[in-house]
């Protein structure tokens, strides 16, 4: 039987130490802890949770570096310690962006530092109900294809706004965000509903509980992660 | 032999139009055949596939009427997930519904949502990973998998079910040659070796025809040809029903010359590198010129580069090293503000702004000077003029969009798999629009790997591009 074209090999997911993760998320911990006394404790989480993520990516992983946001929160978060460490009133002014840096840094150290997979084969395979764990697997899909979408987007418009005659007209630039808005909108239902359709013609639909054929089991590194990032980012946003 | 699958009077209708676009259709299939479902854009290959498999009007909004019945079960009754054990279906873009982050896991997603037992499971998953040649592949992530592939991946998912009957939509649309031709083997074994019933709906017909056992040709929604596969390939047959002929117009490389060093080039290129951020480089020291009145075109296989060199060229992305300089200063009488580049990329739908054809096609006409609907009627989109862009078939949108960005009257048009969705006829007419762009002085810089576009006689020269990252530039048409 034919076989497919060579093409480079692939990389099997990779997994880092779960010492080198434990060990820096303590120091993460020791640090978080130690910003608590000042009122500008909120600015040290962001420097903790990027100096984690990015401490937890020092090991063999490729695909978990800190990447330049990493290194973007890591300076805004040494920079409001050492604003705030010598009295300035930091956090009445960047209070609102850094809750929002926080919640895109804990979000994007969770997906990259753990395996989402493994923590959606281990919810299936906790028999718990099918809806309950089908929210975090669309969740975690809708992500992935929102992102792609996003992508798409914007080259559609830079490919318009190369091309397409442009109408010299006060409110050209706002119908043409409206519409450009409207498009996104009705092709990400066209593209969910792509995706159900694919998920029905594999049985989807069934009633009853569904299997799960790998075992897996989630690494305390993982779950420490999980429960550090998301818990900090619950704590700074209702605080 | 006892028939696999019996469709009875079958009509169908998508949305809520009066009438039926498919049927009736009636047809019945044995176990082991490889029919090869051929016919023109829009004439209800798409609509047959999606009532087989009863995703209409079980999921997608429609009518249906009449009987499909498989192996003495009718499919009408069963809910999709039912259906799925039994009717196996692969869509035209693999990568539209991948669930799995893993080879394995992909494949093992129809089997864990039956609720089978784990030693099941892996059965049915490594053996439809060995009928595809992707034993061993278990851990790739699907991401870093060429389309060809990933095309395979969807192919073992769908085997995965132990379906009886597997139906294919246009698999091969976005496959290179090599890719095409293995996916297609891999079929024909299935079917002969294991009795599986393949159901084929495609235009690129001479990796089809080899291997299908029975043709059936679809016209305006109803079977025109129920016979022999051969007949794809006789030139009469071919243009009754608009298919595809692979030896139309073969390329002749003694007869054409490379295009002159004194031609303006609208494009330059030198020593251009690209790498996507922590990736390898796709490409490196690419000198490339898109000249004035002549096509140049890409080659490679899938995961190449050709797309991120096209994009690259277009401006879309910023080389790494090199430069790449437009030079084409428009006419006196044009309008200084006239598009320089026009990309039509593999996803079309991503440029569309206006709810019917016609207002998009004219948001890229409008202060061109172009003539009201000028290449609307060439690429048979007249008729499609009131309809909303994003309810066309794939083939329709890139009509439309190589519509609108020839009215907008670029510099350099910039075609990525052009031909996708195109039947025979419409493949005839988009050279011929192009003929007519080039005709008067604009630059076509063309990526493709299908080989009915390969083989047309296009003025200009070729480079193709290898996994190895290196670019062969040849004069060869």
């Amino acid at each position: 039987m034919a076989e497919w074209p060579a093409s480079p090999p692939t990389a099997s997911t990779r997994r880092d130490t779960p010492l080198v993760g434990l060990t820096v998320l303590a120091f993460a911990c020791l640090i978080t802890a130690t910003f608590l006394v000042g009122e500008w404790w909120k600015l040290g989480v962001l420097l903790a949770i990027s100096v984690a993520w990015m401490g937890r990516g020092a090991g063999r992983s490729a695909t978990r570096r800190a990447g330049t946001w990493g290194w973007i929160a890591a300076g805004v978060g040494a920079l409001a310690f050492l604003l705030g460490s010598v009295g300035l009133p930091v956090t009445q002014y960047a209070g609102p962006v850094v809750r929002l840096a926080i919640l895109v840094m804990a979000g994007r150290a969770f997906a990259l530092s753990t395996s989402v997979a493994e923590w959606r084969r281990a919810l299936w395979r906790a028999r718990l109900p099918n809806r309950m764990v089908l929210l975090f697997a669309a969740a975690h899909a809708m992500t992935g294809m929102l992102a792609s979408e996003v992508r798409l987007a914007r080259e559609g418009m830079r490919i318009r706004a190369a091309c397409v005659p442009r109408k010299r007209s006060l409110l050209g630039p706002a119908r043409a965000w409206w519409r450009a808005g409207v498009a996104f909108l009705a092709r990400l239902f066209i593209r969910a509903d792509l995706m159900a359709v694919a998920a029905e013609t594999r049985g989807f639909g069934r009633p009853g509980t569904r299997a799960a054929a790998q075992a897996s089991r989630l690494r305390a590194a993982d779950v420490v992660t999980a429960v550090f990032c998301i818990g900090s980012a619950a704590v700074l946003c209702l605080v | 032999m006892a028939d696999r699958l019996r469709i009875e009077g079958l009509s169908c209708q998508p949305g809520q139009g009066d009438g039926f676009a498919l049927g009736p259709v009636d047809l019945a299939v044995g176990p082991g055949e490889f029919v090869f479902v051929a016919g023109r854009s829009g004439a209800g290959k798409s609509l047959l596939a999606r009532c087989l498999s009863g995703l209409i009007p079980h999921v997608f909004p429609g009518r249906a009427a009449g009987r499909v019945v498989l192996a003495g079960t009718p499919l009408q009754d069963l809910a999709p997930w039912e259906v799925s054990q039994h009717l196996g279906i692969v869509m035209q873009d693999p990568r539209a519904g991948q669930f799995g982050e893993t080879v394995w896991e992909e494949v093992a997603f129809g089997p864990e949502n039956l609720g089978l037992p784990t030693a099941e499971i892996a059965r049915r998953v490594d053996r439809a990973l060995e009928a595809t040649a992707l034993a061993g592949g278990g851990d790739w992530p699907i991401q870093t998998l060429s389309l060809g592939r990933r095309q395979a991946v969807a192919v073992a998912a769908a085997l995965a079910m132990r379906p009886s009957v597997l139906v294919l939509d246009e698999p091969t649309a976005m496959l290179d040659a090599a890719s095409a031709r293995t996916l297609m083997d891999h079929l024909a074994v299935l079917a002969a070796e294991e009795g599986l019933t393949v159901i084929v709906l495609e235009h690129r017909t001479r990796y089809v025809v080899p291997r299908a056992t029975r043709l059936v040709v679809l016209e305006e929604g109803a079977v025109a040809y129920d016979g022999k596969p051969q007949r794809a390939h006789e030139p009469p047959f071919c243009e009754r029903f608009g298919l595809r002929l692979p030896e139309s117009l073969p390329r002749r490389p003694s007869r054409i010359a490379p295009p002159p060093e004194t031609a303006p080039r609208v494009v330059q290129a030198r020593g251009i590198a690209y790498a996507y951020p922590r990736s390898a480089t796709v490409f490196d020291e690419v000198d490339l010129d898109a000249v004035a009145g002549a096509t140049t075109v890409v080659t490679g296989p899938n995961g190449s580069g050709k797309t991120t060199l096209l994009k690259v060229m277009a401006g879309l992305n910023r080389p790494q090293r090199g430069r790449v300089r437009y030079r084409h200063p428009p006419a006196e009488s044009e309008s200084p503000r006239r598009g320089q580049v026009a990309f039509v990329g593999q996803a079309p739908e991503y440029v569309f702004r206006y709810g019917s054809v016609a207002a998009e096609y004219a948001s890229w006409r409008r202060g061109t000077g172009t003539a009201e609907g000028g290449f609307l009627e060439p690429l048979d989109l007249a008729h499609l003029a009131d309809r909303h862009p994003l309810s066309l078939s794939e083939g329709e949108k890139r009509r439309l969009t190589i519509a609108s960005a020839l009215a907008a009257g670029p510099g350099l048009l910039v075609l990525d798999e052009p031909s996708v969705g195109f039947d025979g006829r419409h493949l005839a007419r988009l050279f011929r629009s192009l003929d007519g762009y080039r005709g008067g002085g604009g630059a076509v810089l063309l990526a493709s790997n299908d080989p009915d576009v390969l083989d047309r006689d296009m003025p200009g020269s070729a480079i193709s591009l290898s996994p190895d990252r290196h670019m062969h530039p040849q004069h060869i048409v």
